[in-house]
């Protein structure tokens, strides 16, 4: 019932995810792997109290896993790919290292988790930013003249001016299909946006604000999903070692989610219209034979899983 | 010299036994990787990843 998903500790320094899921100490992780006493990351896989909901705990007994070898890092992210799920979610560390980009550049669509506060919103430019020189870099890593001009911009010009247009105006000068190939993939890159700890409205103005500057310096289109109001719920889930939406379903932060939950997995395939009086859709299984009912609105959901988990119902 | 591109099929006599085939690997993941970062720390990343893991295989639509 339902679909496969894996969730992968990948924040390398600071592992901590199996706390939510009844894993106090995880018989292997992400460091059983790297240090080859498993040899397949589908081996390390543990389950969870949630049925299809499988983890990678984060390897933080190895003292140096936060700055994986070359190797490594090429070796985690094949094996990623690899890995037998229909969703594969990768919770990645603080910071702007390379292995956190190139994990994150996994996905065109990878989701920034930030905070009202301007320090947080600063590293999340900051982390975008570095995102956007990394996948130049890779997508021209073979091509001398566009990577050292993109050295330069990043030094120099792009210090100062902070546009990425300035960039994309100078590789278009020097070689017009280099130029293009670089709008073509900021064209495509297209990173989700998460207000988390929202205490007013005025915060999430400025989330708004922040997603013009992303656009207007960055030439990257950010979309901003929504926003989590600050719950003491939330800690108090932490506590009991529970997600909160299992834990407290009803709370502001768990509600808050759903709605963010309910707009935006269906990016990949929009789901086919409904009227707005049916709220829900009968499917076909992808897991062969039978079909599946899928909730259209958050009220239906709520309202199913409310008190109990949620729905989908083969 | 020409080359004949195919599909790795199911055979009794695979078509890489002929030397001029180069085999395709036509198996492609379908599996969709959402990574979760944020830059700075203490935003709440890893608690909101941990809530979405344990109810998005509820709402993904594929």
């Amino acid at each position: 019932m339902g679909y496969k998903v894996i969730l992968v500790d990948g924040d390398l320094g600071g592992a901590d995810l199996h706390l939510f899921f009844d894993q106090v100490s995880p018989p292997r992780s992400l460091s059983t792997f790297l240090m080859r006493e498993m040899d397949s990351l589908q081996d390390v896989l543990l389950p969870t109290p949630n049925e299809n909901l499988r983890i990678i705990c984060g390897g933080g007994e190895l003292v140096g896993m936060a700055n994986l070898s070359y190797a490594a890092k090429t070796k985690l992210i094949r094996h990623i790919q690899s890995l037998d799920a229909d969703y594969v979610l990768i919770d990645l560390g603080a910071g702007s290292a390379f292995n956190t980009l190139d994990i994150f550049a996994l996905s065109d669509e990878g989701i920034i988790v930030t905070t009202p506060e301007p320090q947080a919103r600063v590293d999340a430019y900051g982390f975008l930013k570095n995102t956007v020189y990394r996948k130049l870099k890779r997508l021209f890593k073979k091509n001398q003249a566009a990577t050292a001009a993109i050295a330069t911009f990043a030094r120099e010009a792009g210090r100062k001016s902070g546009r990425m247009e300035d960039l994309l105006e100078s590789l278009s000068s020097a070689d017009p299909l280099t130029g293009q190939q670089a709008r073509d993939m900021l064209e495509g890159y297209r990173p989700k946006l998460i207000l988390n700890r929202v205490r007013s409205k005025r915060h999430i103005d400025e989330v708004q604000r922040f997603v013009q500057l992303v656009r207007q310096y960055l030439s990257t289109q950010v979309e901003y999903v929504g926003y989590v109001r600050n719950d003491d719920k939330v800690l108090d889930a932490c506590e009991r070692r529970r997600p909160v939406v299992l834990n407290a379903p009803k709370t502001a932060a768990a509600t808050d989610m759903y709605s963010i939950l309910h707009e935006r997995p269906r990016c990949e395939r929009p789901p086919a219209p409904v009227r707005s009086e049916a709220l829900t859709q009968v499917v076909p299984s992808r897991q062969g034979g039978g079909e599946v009912l899928v909730m259209h609105s958050v009220a239906a959901a709520r309202a199913a899983i409310l008190p109990n988990p949620p729905v989908c119902v083969s | 010299m020409t080359v004949e591109l195919e599909i790795e099929a199911k055979s009794e006599r695979p078509a890489a036994a002929r030397s001029n085939v180069i085999m395709l690997n036509s198996k492609v993941s379908d599996t969709i990787i959402w990574p979760v970062a944020g830059g700075k720390g203490g935003t709440g990343k890893s608690t909101l990843t941990a809530n979405m893991a344990s109810v998005w295989r509820f709402w993904a639509t594929r």
